[in-house]
């Protein structure tokens, strides 16, 4: 059921910490939250399609658009050959807007057609023929390694001697995993609408999370100076990383033709269009040597990581770097050799999802323990235990951050303890003697996220407030609203600072016009970045009227306080309103921005070591699942959850944010499968072939809980913690509960169970045990 | 062409319309953009709406509300009906009670699906009183949330029935009798025909309520495209860009929505949907439930008809296999001729029939189970609501006394067209019981099917699994319990 504030365990008067419903909770259920396609079109609006490629690799002989320009509705058709400044791409301008001369992905985009109406520019692109020559293509990260397709040297992050380790150990495994992908499958689909103001200038509405970095590309496409693009988001359907990169390109080739027409454009993206022209979670394929004691407990470790990074850079570097920084999970490892490579496909360009690596660095370290457990026939959460980060000693990670705030050894417990793990341990392993065809499986799997961007100077953030006359606080900073909920938890921040009610602060909608220079909203990062510049700016003002009130009022700093929607002066107190209304008419200055940059952390890449990560959020989760082996369809019967979120700046936003995450992974892992035919095709175009949970996935016993009393040892905004991403990964224990499932068939044999875990999969993976 | 729209007093009276547009197309372009598209092909939820439509409960008008996804459905089809969408059920500031449990409980993230999840929920809340977690989850099985985990959504869901007594104080509530009163008036004199000119190309639509009538004009104009649930055609509008001519909607068509029963048949009209055939079919057929469940979604049910179910010759349909096991016979109308086919003879390959140019399927007849008679469905899919199957198979078995006499097997998924496993059958009626079922019978599959590997499932997959599925019919027989886990299960 629901939860009432006590239930929340919250009681304070702080709006900071309160249950509060998401800022656009009331304008969602009566749609009349406008999404880009929603927003009133300017008159004239032209809207654009694209044509794509149909095979994955090719050199474009021709491209015949005739049939297309015959259909009176079509304005213009865009080829690479029109655009001056054709590359763009997040890290290197590594992407064409439109393919040239050659293509390299099945989907790429190869023309633009601007018509008079959404469907139009959709037929005129259906005409258009574009004849490719075409070439072998590498698909698979397997042909990428035997023709040594890589975008860039392997990472290595090494500690002591793994290989040395494994030799002297007792006990060794060696092993494989491969790791699906996953499409973002955002509701709302890629969308720009581009209007032109006067000069060169232009108005970009995005759906993105990134609007500087909008901003940026289409102001080098355009050739135009950065000031002459405002690009605004004020909301997203869904975005799960998917907008970080992949809204730049239908922002850029709307704003190309809104340059040349004059006129507004539009773009929305058809779901297959956009399940096939933009990127998705890295797939990965892991190759891993361990030695260990007759505990479990790890001595060396050796795991080579292969991503299929797709046909480009866009963020890869970045993901299968915090896929290594992940590969130790919240597990010490004394001797550790972790190395990522970087496979080049003619695919669409992989690129950030929730959790950005972490999830796929997390599942090898945690099918390696599974299949330590197996081999030793202990139960896998008593090794979990013996490899957990101490507090003292064995603290250090692979790259060297010594985890100064680990709470895992008591976080698992606490969970473990109630509910009744080892118990339910014994039941299942009851059920299992008595029963041959329905076996039952259960995982405690922990999670230890670092958070923070691992590129230092994406970790700045800033935020503008204005008070205005009557007292109403108008807030804007550098984050975007996805669904997340960052808005209002900033919201409640100044509402907070001020000492006023929630309903007093009006979040806007996000322009580079307003906050310049802003990171993506991402790394899980918004509140704690944002969070902190709009206290920093409400500090600003406030010390503005704190001068002001012991000047006017003889009084001392330490004696003006806003709280209760009261300005208390002394022994006196006034309204806020009347207060900020005395003090314009006295000359205050009741705006200000607010910056904040995250302290402590440095990294140097060279060596892969130092402290990439402010702080980690941790979690953990117990899965059972119970597995028909004559069919290998199973069933997730129930969940535990306990997670840390340091103190919550709003428990229902991250209670939301917990489940939902936990969800998204059970798809990762479960029945969310990309599917490519041999020549690269993408066949899992749509929903009625790529398969999201739907809602009776849901758990029927699913108890979410956020660890009480808890709060970040770090001077974060209000002692909270980052949980955008890491409740994606507590999704692993339904993985690693139909791992234990299956094993159960053969007296916990060790199986070679490949994520995502289909029915099919388990059906064979079954099969293979009982030869 | 009239409809009831929200709360407008006015019906909405649609003269120039393009019969291939769709009601998401036409509620966007005129600026209702609450209803939101995120597939445009009826597999997300996001542009679900609620279809207000006059029924006859024990002689009692009343408005049955039923949920719908508008990308895949024509603006035309709304004619004599009531049109809720998500803009349309609050009065001012007032949220409507599912509206205002959903801000409760957290039910919205980023917002995009909300509007068709409380468009679902508003139909459930309009038509039961008491709730429960099966009849949540199967009236939102059509509605995909990528943010929330549902967890919130359900809550919701349970929220609004906590308090729906006491405050059932809602515009469709407190109006009942006006808006049946407005119904009926707006059925009045139904048109049935409805013709549109763009481009110099004329697009007719006929929408014919006497069966005699359809047979005349589908024999006349052979090229016309039968519409009804629109569940298929409507993708073939959104995703392949089609325009039709001629388009013949055979929802009104009385004969074709009756359903008749013996004690040794029932006769179901081809534009029967798949809820409204529910319960008869359910009363007869208990086994059908878990697979009418699975049957795609709630939206799709609402809808999606029965005779367009077979005529759409799918290679899985679903129930096809099930109505083959069954032995049911199609009565197919062509002209004033009508004969019957039996329906394992009614495919021939891919999507083709054996259903001539202006002939159309009138009714199906599905024999009742009789004495030693026993009936079995299986689906397998990736997952379990809203899916396409890997494979479906439905088995019935004719028992003579405690032996095993005849076994009916057919299959969707294994080949181009659903059919029966004859080699099979043989195998499992020579060696049931025995402890290699499962092999023999893989071994006889292989003969019956050389099965696709596709997006859905590998050949072996679908060789192994339906081999299993016999075995597993047989456990079950045998009171060894196997359970099917798409079902809810006790822990």
């Amino acid at each position: 059921m629901t939860k009432t504030d006590k239930e929340w365990g919250t009681d304070s008067n702080r709006v900071v910490g309160q249950a509060m419903a998401h800022d656009s909770s009331i304008l969602h259920v009566k749609g009349s939250a406008p999404y880009i396609d929603d927003i009133v079109e300017p008159k004239g609006t032209m809207h654009v399609a694209f044509a794509l490629s149909d095979v994955a690799h090719g050199n474009i002989k021709s491209i015949e658009i005739k049939e297309s320009l015959k259909m009176d509705c079509v304005h213009s058709v865009l080829l690479a050959e029109d655009i001056k400044n054709l590359n763009i791409g997040a890290i290197r301008h590594d992407e064409p807007l439109l393919a040239k001369d050659e293509v390299l992905f099945h989907g790429q985009a190869v023309a633009a057609v601007l018509a008079d109406s959404h469907e139009n520019a959709r037929k005129a692109a259906s005409l258009i023929r574009v004849n490719i020559e075409e070439l072998e293509p590498l698909i698979t990260i397997p042909q990428a390694k035997l023709k040594e397709s890589f975008l860039d040297e392997p990472i290595k992050m090494t500690k002591g001697d793994a290989e040395g380790a494994i030799s002297k150990s007792v006990h060794k495994i060696t092993g494989k995993l491969s790791i699906g992908g996953q499409e973002h499958y955002y509701l709302e689909s890629q969308a720009a609408l581009a209007i032109p103001t006067e000069g060169d200038e232009l108005v970009l509405h995005s759906s993105t999370q990134n609007p500087s970095e909008v901003q940026h590309l289409v102001a080098h496409v355009l050739d135009l100076p950065q000031h002459s693009i405002e690009v605004v988001t004020r909301r997203m359907g869904g975005a799960f990383g998917g907008k970080e990169c992949g809204a730049s390109q239908i922002a850029c080739i709307c704003a190309i033709f809104a340059q040349k027409t004059k006129l507004p454009i539009k773009s929305r993206l058809p779901r297959r269009e956009d399940m096939l022209m933009t990127g998705k979670r890295h797939d990965f394929e892991v190759e891993y040597k361990a030695g260990f004691d007759d505990e479990g407990c790890i001595e060396g470790i050796e795991m080579e990581l292969y991503a299929r990074c797709g046909y480009s850079y866009d963020l890869s570097v970045a993901i299968v770097s915090r896929a290594l920084f992940h590969a130790d999970n919240a597990y010490y490892l004394p001797n550790a050799s972790l190395v990522g490579h970087l496979c080049k496909t003619n695919t669409a360009s992989n690129t950030a999802f929730r959790g950005f690596g972490g999830p796929q660095g997390m599942l090898a370290i945690e099918n390696i323990i599974e299949e330590i457990a197996l081999h030793l026939n202990l139960d896998a959460y008593d090794v979990r235990k013996s490899n957990f980060y101490q507090k003292e000693a064995n603290n250090e990670t692979p790259y060297g951050q010594l985890i100064e705030d680990n709470i895992i050894n008591e976080l698992a417990h606490e969970l473990a303890t109630s509910a009744r793990y080892k118990e339910r341990r014994l039941d299942i392993d009851e059920f299992n003697k008595n029963n041959t065809y329905i076996k039952k499986g259960l995982a405690l799997s922990p999670v230890k996220f670092g958070i923070s961007f691992t590129k230092k100077f994406l970790n700045q953030a800033g935020a503008l407030v204005h008070v205005y006359k009557d007292g109403s606080i108008y807030l804007n900073h550098g984050g975007t609203e996805m669904g997340q909920g960052l808005f209002v938890k900033v919201a409640q921040v100044v509402a907070n600072e001020f000492g006023v009610e929630l309903g007093k602060v009006k979040v806007s909608a996000t322009s580079t016009a307003k906050v310049p220079n802003t990171s993506a909203t991402a790394a899980s990062s918004g509140s704690d970045l944002n969070g902190m510049a709009a206290k920093d700016a409400c500090n600003r003002i406030k010390n503005n009227l704190i001068s002001f009130a012991v000047k006017q009022f003889n009084i001392k700093q330490e004696d003006v306080k806003f709280y209760d929607s009261q300005v208390h002066l002394g022994a006196n107190q006034m309204p806020f309103d009347e207060f900020i209304g005395l003090a314009y008419i006295n000359r205050v200055e009741l705006f200000s921005n607010g910056y904040y940059s995250t302290p402590k952390i440095h990294y140097d890449s060279n060596k892969r070591r130092g402290r990439p990560f402010y702080y980690y959020s941790y979690g953990a989760c117990i899965s059972e699942v119970v597995v028909d082996t004559l069919t290998g369809e199973y069933k997730l019967t129930s969940v535990d959850i306990l997670h840390d979120v340091g103190a919550s700046l709003n428990p229902a936003i991250d209670y939301g944010q917990i489940v939902g995450g936990f969800v998204q992974g059970m798809g990762w892992l479960c029945s969310e499968e990309l599917v490519w035919d041999d020549s690269g095709k993408l066949l899992t175009t749509g929903a009625s072939t790529y398969k999201l949970p739907s809602i009776g996935d849901t758990p029927k016993h699913f108890n979410v809980k956020i660890k009480p009393n808890n709060s970040n040892h770090e001077e974060t905004i209000y002692k909270s913690k980052a949980v955008g991403e890491p409740p994606l990964m507590l999704a692993i224990s339904v993985w690693l509960a139909i791992k234990n499932a299956i094993s159960s068939v053969k007296d916990g044999k060790p199986n070679d169970l490949v994520a995502p875990a289909s029915f099919e999969r388990v059906f064979f993976c079954i099969n293979n045990l009982n030869k | 062409m009239r409809f009831l729209f929200n709360q407008h007093k006015e019906p909405i009276d649609l003269a120039e319309v393009n019969p291939n547009m769709t009601v998401l197309q036409w509620l966007r372009r005129n600026k209702h953009t609450g209803t939101k598209e995120g597939c445009a092909a009826g597999d997300c939820g996001a542009c679900t709406a609620v279809i207000g439509e006059l029924a006859t409960i024990k002689g009692k008008k009343v408005i049955e509300y039923k949920s719908i996804n508008t990308c895949i459905s024509l603006v035309l089809n709304l004619n004599g009906k009531h049109l809720i969408t998500v803009e349309g059920i609050s009065e001012g500031n007032r949220l409507h009670p599912v509206q205002s449990a959903m801000v409760r409980a957290n039910g919205s993230q980023c917002g995009f699906c909300t509007p068709g999840f409380v468009m679902s929920l508003f139909a459930l809340y309009h038509n039961e009183n008491e709730i429960d977690l099966d009849k949540i989850n199967e009236a939102l099985s059509g509605n995909l949330c990528r943010c929330t985990g549902y967890q919130p959504i359900i809550d919701a869901a349970f929220l609004i029935f906590e308090t729906k007594d006491s405050d059932n104080n809602d515009y469709f509530s407190n109006n009942k009798s006006q808006l049946v009163q407005s119904l009926v008036r707006i059925n009045e004199d139904e048109p049935e025909q409805f013709s549109y000119t763009s481009n110099d190309k004329k697009v007719t639509y006929d929408a014919p309520t006497d069966v005699n009538v359809l047979a005349k004009t589908l024999y006349k104009y052979q090229d016309a495209k039968i519409v009804s649930g629109c569940t298929d055609l409507g993708l073939e509008i959104t995703q392949q860009l089609q325009q039709f001519g001629h388009i013949i909607n055979v929802q009104n068509v009385h004969e074709m929505k009756s359903i008749h029963e013996n004690d040794s048949l029932i006769e179901i009209g081809a534009a029967v949907s798949y809820h409204s055939a529910w319960t008869l079919l359910v009363r007869s057929f208990p086994e059908l439930e878990p697979l009418l469940k699975r049957f795609a979604s709630r939206p799709i049910r609402n809808w999606a008809t029965i005779g367009g179910n077979i005529a759409n010759a799918s290679p899985i349909g679903d129930m096809p296999p099930a109505l083959i096991a069954l032995n049911a016979t199609l009565k197919l109308r062509r002209g004033d001729n009508v004969r019957e086919v039996r329906l394992q003879d009614f495919f021939i390959s891919y999507k083709k029939t054996v259903l001539l140019k202006g002939e159309f399927i009138k009714s199906i007849t599905i024999p009742k189970l009789v004495k030693g008679e026993s009936f079995t469905v299986h689906k397998i899919s990736r997952r379990y609501e809203d899916d396409i199957s890997a494979v479906c198979m439905a088995i019935k078995l004719v028992n003579d006394g405690p032996n095993l006499k005849e076994a009916v097997i057919a299959l969707g998924g294994m080949a181009e067209i659903p059919k029966r496993a004859t080699m099979l059958e043989k195998t499992v009626t020579k060696y049931w019981n025995k402890r290699d079922i499962a092999k023999r019978s893989y071994e006889s599959l292989k003969e019956d099917f050389c099965p696709l590997d596709d997006v859905r499932a590998s050949s072996e997959y679908r060789l192994q699994v339906s081999a299993n599925l016999i075995k597993k019919t047989l456990l079950n027989r045998i009171n060894k319990k196997v359970p099917n886990l798409a079902e809810p299960i006790e822990n």
